[in-house]
């Protein structure tokens, strides 16, 4: 995890018009940037012209966070992407007093601004797991890093009679039907037939008016904790 | 963990461990093309396990359209005779009659296979093999695999069809290769309605549709409807949690 400095800035000659800067930095997963934005001033435009209003620095942000969040000019500050595989952006406006009587780009007559712009890709994480080709198929893997694998966990059966009171089944194991991990096959595909998962146990039950209902229940998990 | 290997994929998500047994494939074939008014199926062989899961997808599929699969399995006893059948058929486009043919796949637990197949090969084949602390497979690379995809829930109710696109193609063409789980798909609700002397029925059924022109599958409510002649006033749902799946098989 590398921490990169990016120190943007505008020079004091551009002050007085919609000055910009812009920096482009690929970053790998876990990387940050460390960064601050500066339009520089000579020390009568930073007393005239900055320092009259001294505002905070507005950012549009695209798949990172800034930490802190209240930014001045040449204020320290750490960008950390969130989406992997994703770009990202982090662009900053600082709007400042300039009575030029002319925008020159800037917001309005009476103010100028400064854009800086840091950007980049976020790498995507290194591939885990286990990868198995067989030789009948040279294009898909027969198991592959993204597959989440159908694990067998356990098969009921039953028959329940037409007026019976549901039959309630105990799976154990942890399971929930509800986190993702687990699933059910439930078959026949019947109007009269119901069943209902709680966690660790399903419930069988039948609207049938008359005869009975066989049931099946396959169980297996999507994901072996 | 005392013996084998467990492997994680980059999600978190369990590829293969010593204790639990991934599914892999049996047999494939096709069940052919209906009329109108069947749907045909695949006979289950006795000798196979009772824990099988049947997926499918459409044969030689036109993909400018969708298909839309009913599937539902049947395993019932008649006479000390046992019997199971998986039914399956695919409509095409807006048409409710599921008439089109279907690529099928049985899949069975991996210990279920004789490992006399895998040890007594000559020559020898490559891959891997994982087993279990008792000598039963847990996972093969001598047979195809069911690859998981995508996977979902709902907990179906008279309210919640659990209608909606729920696997996007990750590649153009993906879902082509794209086996869907089919063990309940036809069956949601019939009700009838009207005065008794005009009764009338709407029986809307579960589908899952294989959008080929964007590349997507989701699950879709198809209702029909009509004259229910001198029936009560009811309503029936196939109620209950239900795990919709998708994946490959390679």
């Amino acid at each position: 995890m590398t921490v990169y400095v990016q120190d943007l800035a505008v020079s004091q000659y551009g002050i007085q018009y919609a000055g910009s800067v812009t920096e482009v930095q690929d970053l790998a997963v876990g990387d940050t940037i460390t960064a601050s934005f500066d339009q520089e001033a000579t020390s009568n435009q930073q007393t005239s012209l900055l320092d009259v209003e001294d505002n905070d620095i507005v950012f549009t942000l695209v798949n990172c966070t800034i930490s802190p969040t209240n930014v001045k000019n040449r204020g320290t500050f750490t960008i950390t992407p969130t989406s992997s595989g994703a770009a990202y952006s982090c662009v900053g406006v600082l709007i400042y007093y300039s009575p030029s009587g002319q925008s020159y780009g800037g917001p309005s007559t009476d103010h100028q601004q400064t854009t800086f712009t840091i950007s980049g890709a976020y790498g995507t994480p290194p591939i885990m797991g286990l990868q198995v080709w067989h030789p009948s198929n040279t294009t898909l893997p027969r198991l592959d890093t993204k597959d989440k694998q159908i694990m067998h966990y356990a098969t009921y059966s039953g028959t329940i009679a037409a007026g019976a009171s549901p039959v309630t089944i105990t799976v154990g194991g942890g399971y929930d039907i509800t986190n993702g991990d687990w699933g059910i096959d439930v078959t026949p595909c019947h109007w009269t037939l119901g069943v209902v998962s709680t966690t660790n146990t399903f419930t069988v039950s039948t609207t049938a008016d008359s005869g009975s209902q066989q049931w099946r229940v396959n169980v297996f998990k999507l994901n072996q904790a | 963990m005392t013996y084998g290997i467990r492997v994680e994929n980059e999600s978190g998500f369990t590829q293969i461990d010593d204790t639990t047994q991934g599914f892999q494939v049996l047999s494939t074939g096709t069940v052919a093309a209906s009329n109108a008014y069947t749907i045909n199926a695949v006979a289950i062989p006795s000798s196979y396990p009772d824990d099988i899961l049947v997926v499918a997808k459409p044969h030689n599929p036109n993909t400018s359209t969708t298909y839309g699969l009913y599937a539902s399995y049947e395993d019932f006893t008649v006479s000390g005779t046992r019997y199971r059948y998986a039914y399956m058929n695919f409509s095409v486009g807006s048409t409710f009659i599921a008439t089109e043919a279907v690529d099928y796949a049985i899949i069975q637990r991996c210990s279920e296979f004789d490992d006399s197949l895998i040890s007594g090969q000559t020559p020898p084949n490559q891959g891997l093999n994982i087993y279990q602390s008792d000598g039963t497979l847990s996972f093969t690379s001598e047979h195809p695999t069911f690859r998981v995809q995508a996977a979902r829930h709902e907990n179906i109710t008279a309210s919640n069809s659990g209608a909606g696109i729920w696997y996007n193609g990750t590649s153009a063409g993906d879902i082509e290769n794209i086996y869907a789980l089919a063990m309940g798909y036809g069956g949601y609700k019939y009700r009838t309605f009207g005065p008794a002397a005009d009764r009338q029925y709407q029986s809307s059924s579960r589908i899952l549709k294989w959008d080929f022109p964007n590349n997507r599958i989701e699950t879709v409510i198809s209702t029909v409807g009509g004259q229910a002649g001198y029936t009560s006033l009811y309503t029936k749902v196939w109620e209950g949690h239900r795990t919709e799946m998708v994946g490959y098989i390679v």
